[in-house]
C-alpha cells in the first residue's frame, strides 16, 4: 500500500510540478497572455466595421461573433502549446518520465487554458457589450466560453500534439482542428442565443459540459499517442 | 422506361440540366477514382524496370566488362559510354 | 478465418489477392453502376413534388453513405494500425482517405446541384449538407496530415489518432448540426418529409448504394496495390512482378 500511495503522490506531484513549469513561462512572457485578448478585441471591432453599425443587428449577430472570434482566438494559440517543448527537447525527458505523458500533457493544457481561455472567458463581456449583445445574456456568455474553451483547448492541443513536428504547421493545424470545433461552437452560441430568448439555456451548457467532460477523459490519451508520434517524425 | 423519347429523357421538363450535370460530374470523377490507381501501378512498374536496366548497366560498366548487347538499353546510357 | 486475417497482412499475399479481387470486383460494379444508373434515370417514375430533378438521389445518398461508412473503415484501420501494428493497415487507411474525400466531393456538388431547381439556389445550409461539408474538411484534413509529415511510418500513425479523434467526433458533429438547423429553422424551406419512399424508386436506390460500396472496395484495393508495390519495390516479390528474376 505505502508503495502506490507513493506513486500516486508522484504522479501528482509530476503533475504540479509541469503545471507550475508551463504557468511560469507563461508568466514570464506577458504577451503570450495579453495576445490572445488583445486579437479578441481587434477581430470584434472588424465586425461592426464589416457589417454596419445598427445596434439592433449587431445585438442579434453578437452571440455568434463572440463565439466565432473565441474560438479563432484559442485556434490561434493552440500552435504554441507544445512548440517550446519540442525545440528545446523537454518533450523527449516527458516521454522517459515514469508517468504517464497523457497525464503530464494534461497539466502543460491545463496551465495553458488558465492563461488562454479561461482569462478570455473573464473579460468577454467587455467585448460582448461592444457589440450589443443583451446584458440578460453575459453570465451565460462567460460560463459558455469558460465550459467551452476548455473544450477548444483540449481539441486543439490533440492537434497542435499532431502538428508540432511539423514546419509551419499553422495552416494545417486550422484544417484538422476546426472541424472538430463545430460541437462546440454550435452548443456554445446556441447558449447564448437562447439567453438572448430568455430560451432553454441549461440545457445547451449541460451538452457543453458534456462535451467538456468527455473530452477531458479522452483527449489526454490522444496527445499523448500523438506527442509520441510527433518526436517519431523529428 | 419512364420517358417517350431521347429529348424527353434529356429535357426531364426542364430538370434536365440539373440531373444530367450532377451525373456528368459524378462519372468524371469516378473516371479518375478508378483510372489514377491503374495508371500508377502502370508508371510504377515502368520505373521499376527502368532502374533494373540502369543497374545492370551500371554493373556491366563497373565489372569493366562490353556492356551487355541488351537492346531495351536507353539510350542515355550508350551515350555515357561515348563520352567515357 | 484466422489463416485469412494473418494473410492479409502478407503483401506478396494481399498484392496477388487483391489484384484477382479487383478482377472481378470492377467489372461486376461498373455493371451494377450502369444498370442502377439507367434504372434511376430512365426508368423510374419522377417523385411526385420534386418531379425529375429528384434523380440525382440515386448518386447523391450512395456517395454520402458509402463516404460516411468509409471515414470509419479508414478509422477502424487506423486503429489496427496503432494496436497491432500491421502495416497493411497503414497502408488501408491512406489508401482510404482519398477515395472517401472524392465521395464526399460528389455528395456535396450533386447535393448543391440538387439544391438549384429544389431550393432555387445553389447552396443552402441544410443540417444534412452542413454535416457533409465538414466530413468533408475531416478527410482533407487526414490527407494534408499525411502529406505534411516527412517520416511516412509517424504520418500513418499520426493520421490514425486523428481519424479515430474524428471517429469520436462525428456522431457528436451530426446531432449537433441537427440540432443547430432546428434551432434556426429557417420559415421559407420545407423540405423532405421524410416520406415513405415507393418500392420502384427504392430498388434503383439500394441497387446504387451496393455498387458505391463496391466502388470503394475496389479503388481502395487498387490504391492499396499501387502503393504496395512502391513500399516493396526492393523485395524480391515485388521485381518477379515486375518481370526480372
Amino acid at each position: 500500500m505505502p508503495a502506490a500511495d507513493q506513486a500516486a503522490l508522484s504522479l501528482s506531484a509530476a503533475f504540479f510540478r509541469q503545471f507550475l513549469r508551463h504557468g511560469k513561462t507563461l508568466a514570464a512572457s506577458p504577451s503570450d497572455l495579453l495576445n490572445p485578448l488583445l486579437f479578441f478585441f481587434m477581430v470584434v471591432t472588424l465586425f461592426p466595421l464589416g457589417l454596419g453599425p445598427d445596434p439592433e443587428r449587431l445585438s442579434q449577430m453578437a452571440p455568434g461573433i463572440l463565439w466565432v472570434v473565441a474560438l479563432l482566438a484559442s485556434l490561434m494559440v493552440s500552435g504554441k502549446l507544445f512548440a517550446s517543448d519540442f525545440e528545446d527537447g523537454s518533450l523527449e525527458q516527458l516521454c522517459l518520465a515514469p508517468h504517464p505523458l497523457a497525464i503530464l500533457a494534461l497539466a502543460e493544457v491545463f496551465a495553458h487554458w488558465l492563461g488562454t481561455g479561461f482569462l478570455l472567458a473573464l473579460v468577454s463581456p467587455l467585448f460582448a457589450v461592444m457589440v450589443g449583445l443583451p446584458t440578460q445574456a453575459l453570465p451565460v456568455l462567460v460560463v459558455s466560453l469558460l465550459l467551452g474553451s476548455l473544450c477548444l483547448t483540449l481539441i486543439g492541443a490533440v492537434g497542435s500534439a499532431l502538428t508540432v513536428s511539423i514546419r509551419r504547421g499553422g495552416l494545417l493545424l486550422s484544417l484538422i482542428i476546426i472541424p472538430l470545433h463545430v460541437p462546440v461552437l454550435i452548443f456554445g452560441s446556441s447558449a447564448v442565443v437562447e439567453a438572448t430568448r430568455d430560451g432553454n439555456v441549461a440545457s445547451w451548457l449541460a451538452l457543453l459540459a458534456a462535451l467538456a467532460l468527455a473530452s477531458l477523459a479522452l483527449a489526454p490519451l490522444a496527445i499523448g499517442a500523438a506527442l509520441r508520434i510527433s518526436l517519431d517524425n523529428g | 422506361m419512364y420517358f417517350e423519347s431521347i429529348a424527353a429523357a434529356m429535357d426531364m421538363n426542364g430538370h434536365g440540366v440539373y440531373v444530367w450535370l450532377a451525373y456528368a460530374i459524378t462519372v468524371s470523377l469516378l473516371v479518375w477514382l478508378f483510372w489514377a490507381p491503374a495508371r500508377q501501378l502502370r508508371v510504377r512498374r515502368l520505373w521499376l524496370i527502368a532502374e533494373e536496366q540502369r543497374r545492370l548497366a551500371s554493373e556491366a560498366l563497373r565489372s569493366g566488362a562490353t556492356p551487355p548487347h541488351d537492346h531495351a538499353a536507353d539510350g542515355r546510357s550508350s551515350s555515357m559510354e561515348s563520352s567515357g | 478465418m484466422w489463416s485469412f486475417i494473418h494473410k492479409l497482412g502478407s503483401p506478396p499475399w494481399f498484392f496477388r489477392f487483391g489484384g484477382n479481387l479487383v478482377r472481378w470486383l470492377l467489372p461486376v460494379t461498373l455493371i451494377l453502376l450502369l444498370v442502377g444508373a439507367f434504372w434511376g434515370l430512365l426508368v423510374a417514375p419522377p417523385d411526385f413534388r420534386q418531379g425529375n430533378s429528384y434523380r440525382i438521389i440515386y448518386i447523391h445518398v450512395p456517395a454520402a453513405v458509402v463516404a460516411l461508412a468509409g471515414y470509419y473503415v479508414m478509422a477502424l484501420a487506423g486503429a489496427i494500425s496503432l494496436i497491432w501494428r500491421i502495416k497493411m493497415a497503414d497502408i488501408a487507411m491512406k489508401a482510404a482517405a482519398p477515395v472517401g474525400a472524392v465521395l464526399t466531393g460528389i455528395a456535396l456538388v450533386t447535393g448543391a446541384i440538387w439544391g438549384k431547381p429544389t431550393w432555387g439556389t445553389w447552396w443552402v445550409w441544410d443540417a444534412r449538407i452542413t454535416s457533409m461539408l465538414i466530413l468533408f474538411f475531416l478527410y482533407l484534413g487526414v490527407v494534408a496530415l499525411f502529406e505534411a509529415y516527412e517520416n511516412k511510418a509517424a504520418a500513418a500513425k499520426a493520421c490514425a489518432v486523428l481519424s479515430l479523434v474524428g471517429t469520436v467526433n462525428i456522431p457528436i458533429i451530426y446531432k449537433s448540426v441537427d440540432w443547430w438547423y432546428s434551432l434556426h429553422q429557417p420559415a421559407s424551406i420545407k423540405f423532405t418529409g421524410e416520406s415513405a419512399i415507393d418500392a420502384s424508386m427504392m430498388y434503383p436506390l439500394l441497387l446504387m448504394i451496393v455498387a458505391f460500396y463496391g466502388l470503394f472496395a475496389v479503388t481502395v484495393v487498387m490504391n492499396m496495390r499501387a502503393e504496395l508495390i512502391w513500399h516493396h519495390r526492393q523485395s524480391s516479390w515485388v521485381r518477379q512482378w515486375a518481370g526480372f528474376e
